[in-house]
């Protein structure tokens, strides 16, 4: 009893917090989001394989159509390449950006499987408006891009 | 606060009024959602209906386009297993397309309605339309990949057509 202090400062309580996102979530959330998860990664991972063929798809036009400029085809006129890099690769972008989004939703509904609390239930949730929002501004982009294009090469040559 | 002079058309004796901010939880027939989850599902909405109206206008498209491939293409379609193998890709990027567009809707519909109620029951729905669109969405891409993949086959194994 020596040992003990009056005076000493009190320790900060460390009892469990009080909040909402502590608490278990809803159980009837937990049957779609488990099966969600596998056909999120199915997708996932074919979305990332495909946008690997569009890049190996890409590259090796590239090579070709350098190795053919190169050698003064197309009369040494570089617009095929920029043409062929403006396609393929926001379409390489597009579809790998949401893939890796959609695997990270995927990751993020495993956790909350593994702990069902409010808290992971809205960082899935937070991973899958992300993945919304990307695959929305991704398309908007493409389009645009397209469009650009498209009248880069029809209407500009008939002007 | 008692000096804090009080307005000139103020009733002294009005019932207080209860500050209902959009986001605080209403339910009271389930288990708690918290204001976070209503939040980032009402983030959620607008870009799922966004992708529905463009997948919807890209089904259209990709429609017109395919009828009027196949109306030009019968005139010199030669039936055999590329040119049918190519058609079965055509109707079932459309098919798929289309199946999406609709599931896309209907996720963002049951979004607002778990948004206007805040309901676990109505979260459970929507994330069940959102399982659906998952597995819809996997298996089109799948079995176009799959239709895809056996063309090339196809097409490299059969002998170039002189005529």
């Amino acid at each position: 009893m020596q040992d003990f202090n009056p005076y000493a400062e009190q320790a900060a309580s460390t009892g469990p917090v009080e909040d909402s996102s502590r608490r278990a979530a809803p159980s009837v959330l937990i049957p779609p989001l488990r099966q969600s998860r596998p056909w999120c990664y199915v997708l996932s991972i074919t979305g990332l394989l495909s946008a690997a063929f569009v890049l190996l798809g890409m590259i090796s036009m590239l090579l070709v159509l350098g190795w053919f400029v190169g050698r003064g085809g197309f009369r040494a006129n570089v617009a095929p390449l920029l043409i062929v890099l403006l396609v393929y690769s926001p379409l390489c972008i597009a579809l790998a950006i949401p893939s890796l989004l959609l695997w990270r939703f995927a990751r993020r509904i495993a956790r909350f499987l593994r702990r069902p609390d409010n808290q992971q239930l809205e960082t899935a949730l937070k991973a899958q408006r992300t993945f919304w929002r990307w695959s929305g501004l991704l398309v908007l982009a493409l389009i645009g891009i397209y469009l650009v294009l498209a009248m880069l090469v029809f209407v500009a040559p008939m002007q | 606060m008692d000096d804090l002079p009080a307005p000139a058309d103020a009733n002294p004796y009005a019932a207080p009024e209860v500050e209902e901010t959009i986001l605080a939880p209403v339910a009271d027939d389930g288990p708690l959602i918290t204001p976070q989850t209503v939040l980032l599902m009402r983030q959620t909405a607008p870009w799922v209906f966004f992708l529905s109206v463009v997948g919807f206008l890209f089904t259209g498209l990709f429609g017109v386009g395919m009828l009027m491939n196949f109306l030009l293409g019968a005139l010199v379609f030669r039936f055999n297993l590329g040119d049918m193998i190519g058609m079965a890709i055509t109707v079932t990027v459309f098919l798929a397309a289309g199946a999406v567009s609709t599931l896309l809707l209907r996720y963002g519909l049951r979004v607002l309605r778990f948004l206007s109620r805040r309901t676990a029951a109505e979260l459970c729905a929507a994330l069940q339309v959102q399982r659906t669109l998952s597995w819809v969405a996997a298996l089109g891409y799948l079995l176009v990949l799959g239709l895809l993949t056996t063309l090339i086959v196809v097409q490299a194994r059969t002998p170039p057509i002189i005529d």
